[in-house]
């Protein structure tokens, strides 16, 4: 058992474990030394088997029946198995390729298994290093359908991994004995040549087909190696030397490696979630192990945001402080100058507010609210004045809110108009404003019953008030001779007829009181 | 194939993570309790600050609106203007103003105060207007002496008059002359006297 400290790229240390009383010993000390972490266990073990079937292409509990039954058919004594589908043949049916592994030899990994569950190590996954070693291949740039690649992990045994068209279709591991001492590149040929052989065999390959072969070796075997391989037929060599392809991929190792197991190792540990044999019994620790881990996690996070809330809370709370001292100054230095001012301020009986309604609202009446008649007045008597032949008798003037207001009885000033016994009035409230409105009643001067001239006199005076544009209403509420044919008319003629006849005039006129702004 | 949970091993990771988030709460509460507190504080010392704004801002305007209006409030004031109305005052300057016009009657009728209540006159609350009507009776030598009166009146009062309706009447025919001695014409007026009060 080889055991490999990886730090990213980085082996950071390796062990090896005999498979003594004492090698086991040492191991369980080993892996109670660092009970936090994970590990995965690497399998390069003979008897090791691989099937390569054709299923029905199911899905679900039927594939994994199906799978179950080939389980009993071909790996029927195998503990550690797994099935891996390599590809889909669409014939009349589809078929799925299905590669079958398994190891046929627990008691070699079950002493150590042992010890990884006794030591509660999280076990992460078993992983098969010749299906592994599939993910492996596109780092070597290979082209041809048939791969073979041969790598060694051990100084005794060498492995040989075949793939049709980058999948997994057989793998042997086979003792070598000339790693140290020996004819290894003509071992390892051999090998290789006995491999086509068994594909041509089982017509995996043709006889005339020529293989690609990836050999993975250290530096001192390959120069024989290549100077051997250039000799052999049907075949085409590419000879990777391990620590160059370390080096290519930036892995650092802290001596010369002679055996690619670094190069896998490094694979998997990369590999969160692969797995290929690790039991449900296995895979305990690890679950707890992973339970560990996000609790953990979790932990940190909870402690994290909390920590975050609290000093955003903090920060917050540190901030309002501030403000409340500055606050708390402004409000002093106000404090201070609203006494300063409160004690300066002249005591009055009443507020300031008030004092300025009262007083607007003094220059409001001025401004709107007071009349005076004398302004209507001099206007109608100008008007008048055009007519030396009248007398103004009787005059009334009045303000009223309302233009048609008939008399200074009529005036509304409240608000309020009681509609059932003001229904005459409420219909004469046409025109609102403020209106000055003149009834006059006058007399023709020494009348002689020329009534011809004085209603042309009522007539002229009409227009020349209209003219004047001073009035917005001019009403003739009588006229000398009522002559109007919806009125009666009735008089006497005759010699009896009145000697000193009278000639009334009344009329109405309206003035709107406008106010400069 | 189930696999029991081994709580034994996974106590103290539990306790770990319980324990950080008590810790947490406890964190959050009083910090957001530190907070609160603050800002409760912070929004007190807000207002205050606003109160004793509003305070200062309403002196500053008390004060300006003091140097503005009390001069002529305090001569509304003394006119009578403002505050009680003078009745006996406007008795005297109807009689003051009848001296220099040399009227032979003056009849008046105060009528009892009222709202003073115009179309689309709207007064602030804390003010209070109101209007006392007064009728006069009078004989003139001719209209002049009317408008006269009425000027008189207003002059000699500083007081706010407005004149509401007035009547003239001639007291003899037409066709006679009008005489320099007696009266000639008749008239009724309505004034209306304004005072002003706080409420």
């Amino acid at each position: 058992m080889a055991v490999q400290e990886w730090s990213g790229n980085k082996l950071e240390s390796y062990i090896y474990f005999e498979p003594d009383d004492q090698g086991f010993e040492l191991f369980r000390a080993y892996l109670r030394s660092f009970l936090t972490e994970s590990v995965k266990l690497l399998v390069d073990l003979i008897e090791e088997e691989f099937w390569l079937i054709q299923i029905p292409l199911l899905r679900g509990s039927d594939r994994q029946e199906v799978i179950n039954r080939k389980y009993d058919k071909y790996l029927h004594h195998s503990k550690y198995r797994f099935a891996i589908s390599q590809s889909i043949e669409k014939k009349k049916r589809k078929q799925e390729n299905l590669l079958l592994i398994g190891l046929m030899n627990e008691k070699l990994l079950e002493p150590w298994l042992t010890i990884v569950e006794e030591t509660a190590t999280p076990l992460s996954g078993i992983i098969s290093l010749p299906l592994l070693s599939e993910q492996y291949l596109p780092r070597l740039k290979t082209k041809s359908k048939v791969i073979i690649l041969v790598s060694q992990q051990v100084p005794s045994n060498l492995r040989q991994s075949v793939f049709v068209d980058t999948k997994l279709v057989l793998s042997r591991l086979v003792p070598i004995g000339s790693f140290y001492k020996g004819e290894y590149a003509v071992d390892v040929v051999q090998y290789i040549e006995s491999t086509k052989n068994h594909l041509i065999s089982q017509r995996i390959v043709e006889s005339s087909e020529e293989i690609e072969v990836h050999i993975l070796t250290n530096k001192r075997h390959l120069e024989p190696l290549t100077t051997y391989c250039a000799k052999a037929n049907g075949f085409i060599f590419k000879l990777h030397e391990i620590n160059e392809l370390l080096k290519k991929q930036k892995i650092k190792t802290p001596q010369q490696q002679d055996f690619s197991a670094g190069l896998f190792c490094n694979l998997a540990s990369k590999k969160i979630v692969l797995n290929h044999y690790t039991p449900q019994k296995q895979k305990k620790n690890y679950q707890q192990h992973l339970a560990i881990r996000a609790l953990k996690f979790c932990g940190v996070a909870v402690l994290a945001i909390s920590f975050t809330i609290t000093l955003s809370s903090g920060m917050k709370g540190w901030v309002f402080n501030r403000a409340i001292i500055e606050k708390t100054k402004i409000e002093k230095n106000y404090q201070a100058k609203y006494s300063d001012l409160s004690e300066n301020q002249i005591d009055t009986s009443i507020s300031s507010r008030t004092m300025r309604d009262i007083v607007q609202t003094v220059e409001l009446i001025q401004q709107k609210y007071l009349n005076s008649p004398q302004r209507m007045l001099v206007q109608v008597s100008q008007d008048m004045s055009y007519f030396p032949d009248l007398r103004v008798k009787k005059l009334d003037w009045f303000v009223s809110n309302y233009a048609n207001t008939q008399s200074v009885e009529a005036v509304i000033w409240s608000k309020k108009v009681n509609s059932s016994s003001n229904q005459n009035i409420s219909k004469l409230l046409s025109n609102k404003g403020l209106f000055e409105v003149v009834v006059v009643e006058a007399e023709f001067l020494n009348f002689d019953g020329d009534y011809r001239y004085a209603l042309k006199t009522v007539d002229d005076l009409y227009k020349k008030m209209s003219r004047s544009g001073q009035y917005i209403d001019i009403e003739i509420l009588k006229r000398p001779l009522d002559i109007e044919p919806s009125n009666s008319l009735i008089g006497e003629v005759g010699k009896n007829e009145v000697n000193n006849p009278v000639a009334l005039l009344a009329f109405r006129v309206v003035r709107e009181v406008k106010h400069d702004k | 194939m189930t696999s029991k949970v081994d709580w034994s091993y996974l106590r103290m990771p539990l306790c770990i993570f319980f324990t950080s988030l008590m810790i947490a709460f406890l964190m959050i509460i009083t910090s957001k309790q530190y907070e609160n507190t603050q800002q409760a504080k912070y929004n007190k010392s807000l207002s205050a600050l606003h109160a004793t704004l509003q305070n200062y801002n309403s002196t500053i305007n008390d004060i300006d609106r003091l140097k503005r209006y009390s001069s002529q409030y305090a001569e509304y004031k003394a006119s009578g203007l403002v505050g009680v109305e003078r009745r006996l005052s406007w008795i005297e300057s109807l009689k003051k103003a009848n001296k220099v016009l040399q009227l032979p009657t003056i009849n008046y009728n105060l009528l009892p105060q009222q709202t003073f209540t115009r179309l689309g006159f709207k007064v602030k609350e804390s003010v209070e207007v109101n209007g006392s009507i007064m009728d006069l009776r009078m004989g003139l030598l001719h209209e002049g002496d009317l408008f006269t009166l009425i000027d008189s009146l207003i002059k000699l009062n500083k007081n706010m008059v407005t004149v509401e309706s007035c009547s003239i009447k001639r007291s003899s025919p037409v066709s006679s002359t009008l005489s320099m001695e007696k009266i000639n014409l008749r008239s009724n007026c309505r004034l209306r006297w304004i005072n002003i009060n706080a409420q």
